[in-house]
């Protein structure tokens, strides 16, 4: 699960390991109880170094999404189910917000990037299983 | 125990006419990783010997771990390791007598540690020294250097012209040898992925002078790399804040860790058609910082480093 970070990768290492926990938690992939590995482990598997691991950890508990009990180690939140919708939105919202900054750099309007959504959205190839409201259905 | 682990004020140093260290004042505190970058000859090997006490600055003060490096060079060298691609290891020595030697040399050596890590590397303890390929010699080297429980751990270069596959058990054997408590560690390599891993702070070290010195994670969240396209060539543009600048044709790229809206404001004002601002990685930054270190002279070997 982090044996694949990207040091070249803008994003610090500590906060590609507290994304990659955060994108598990959002999938369910990672539940409330499970257990992560300890520093020692973590910065093992991530090939980081332990301060590196210790800070990600420290981030994790800051945002609320992992507990430590001294001496068993470190856990998901009892609360992190419930987030897990929240957290997909965050990821959703970044993506529109990745959009908009494009759009914004080639000064194009809301209403023809609105337009090039809805259209996206009916191409065969791009075609996703977009929930539709009952009075959108023609 | 100190809490600062090595400190050089003002420390200059010299071999003959070439100036090795030209007024380098550093810190290094207890429980930290410091990477240092910079091409061959940049300082980087003088700087670790002037840490251990086997060299001794022409002028300024080092203090390693507390001590001074001149009056009480046997007070340090106890407590710090040095792992170089030239670390004494005796040519006609199997593997297991070379261990039982150092073992015998310092008085805070941990066979534990030194089994752990024969385990770890897989290292084979029959044969003698010599017939030891560079990957298996490094990894002695590092056995040794982690056995012996120095409170600051310098490593120079340690990867280098290793095979990949046995780089990463280098490197893992140098991540895990990070002590987790108090212990400092000087990682030196021109590898800069390596480095990303391994330390919490980079310095770059060019022409014996630091031109850049921050937490990776400072650096990271500061520097932007800035790209503008131009209607016809770039023009010349002159900013203080953007840094190893390279014009191709219409397009201009720099990057910038500080004022990056003004260096935007500049490049539009001067007919840029396109700027794009984007987060860049740390080798884009060390890149630059020591491409625009070496734009006074004229030296083309920044590319080697761009090609690790």
């Amino acid at each position: 699960m982090f044996s694949d970070l990207k040091p070249a990768d803008p994003l610090p290492l500590f906060r590609q390991i507290v994304e990659r926990v955060r994108q598990h938690v959002a999938r369910g992939a990672l539940r409330a109880g499970d257990r992560l590995p300890t520093i020692r482990e973590l910065a093992r598997e991530a090939r980081v170094n332990r301060n590196t691991a210790a800070r990600a950890i420290q981030a994790l508990e800051a945002e609320n999404l992992v507990v430590t009990r001294v001496g068993r180690g470190t856990f998901i939140a009892p609360t992190a189910d419930e987030r897990s919708a929240e957290l997909r939105r965050i990821d959703l919202q970044r993506a529109v917000d990745e959009v908009l900054r494009v759009a914004g750099e080639q000064g194009v309007s809301r209403k023809e990037l609105l337009r090039m959504i809805d259209s996206r959205s009916n191409e065969r190839h791009v075609k996703v299983a977009l929930v539709r409201q009952p009075e959108e259905v023609s | 125990m100190s809490r600062v682990a090595l400190n050089f004020v003002d420390v200059h140093r010299h071999f003959g006419k070439k100036v090795a260290l030209d007024g380098v004042s550093l810190t290094v505190k207890a429980g930290e990783v410091l990477g240092m970058i910079g091409r061959n000859g940049a300082g980087k090997t003088t700087a670790l010997r002037l840490a251990l006490g086997t060299l001794h600055p022409d002028s300024g003060t080092i203090r390693t771990l507390g001590f001074d490096t001149v009056s009480q060079g046997m007070a340090v060298r106890t407590r710090v390791s040095l792992l170089s691609e030239e670390s004494a290891l005796y040519e006609d020595l199997t593997v297991d007598e070379m261990i039982s030697f150092a073992a015998s040399l310092h008085p805070r050596w941990d066979d534990d540690l030194s089994d752990e890590f024969r385990e770890r590397l897989h290292l084979d303890l029959s044969p003698k020294i010599k017939t030891l390929s560079r990957g298996d010699r490094a990894k002695v080297s590092l056995l040794l250097a982690v056995a012996a429980r120095p409170q600051l751990l310098l490593l120079d270069d340690p990867t280098a012209g290793i095979d990949p596959l046995v780089r990463r058990e280098v490197l893992e054997g140098i991540l895990d040898a990070i002590p987790s408590e108090g212990g400092s560690v000087i990682y030196a390599s021109h590898l800069i992925e390596d480095v990303e891993r391994v330390a919490d702070r980079v310095l770059v070290l060019d022409a014996g002078k630091i031109v850049l010195e921050r937490s990776i994670e400072q650096l990271k969240h500061e520097a932007r790399r800035v790209t503008a396209v131009f209607e016809n060539s770039a023009p010349e543009i002159v900013h203080d804040a953007a840094l190893g600048v390279r014009r191709r044709g219409r397009s201009f790229d720099a990057v910038a860790l500080d004022r990056i809206d003004a260096l935007a404001g500049t490049l539009r004002q001067a007919g840029a058609r396109d700027v794009l601002v984007s987060p860049a990685s740390l080798e884009d930054v060390l890149i630059a910082c020591l491409r625009e270190d070496a734009s006074s002279g004229d030296r083309e070997d920044v590319k080697e480093m761009s090609h690790v």
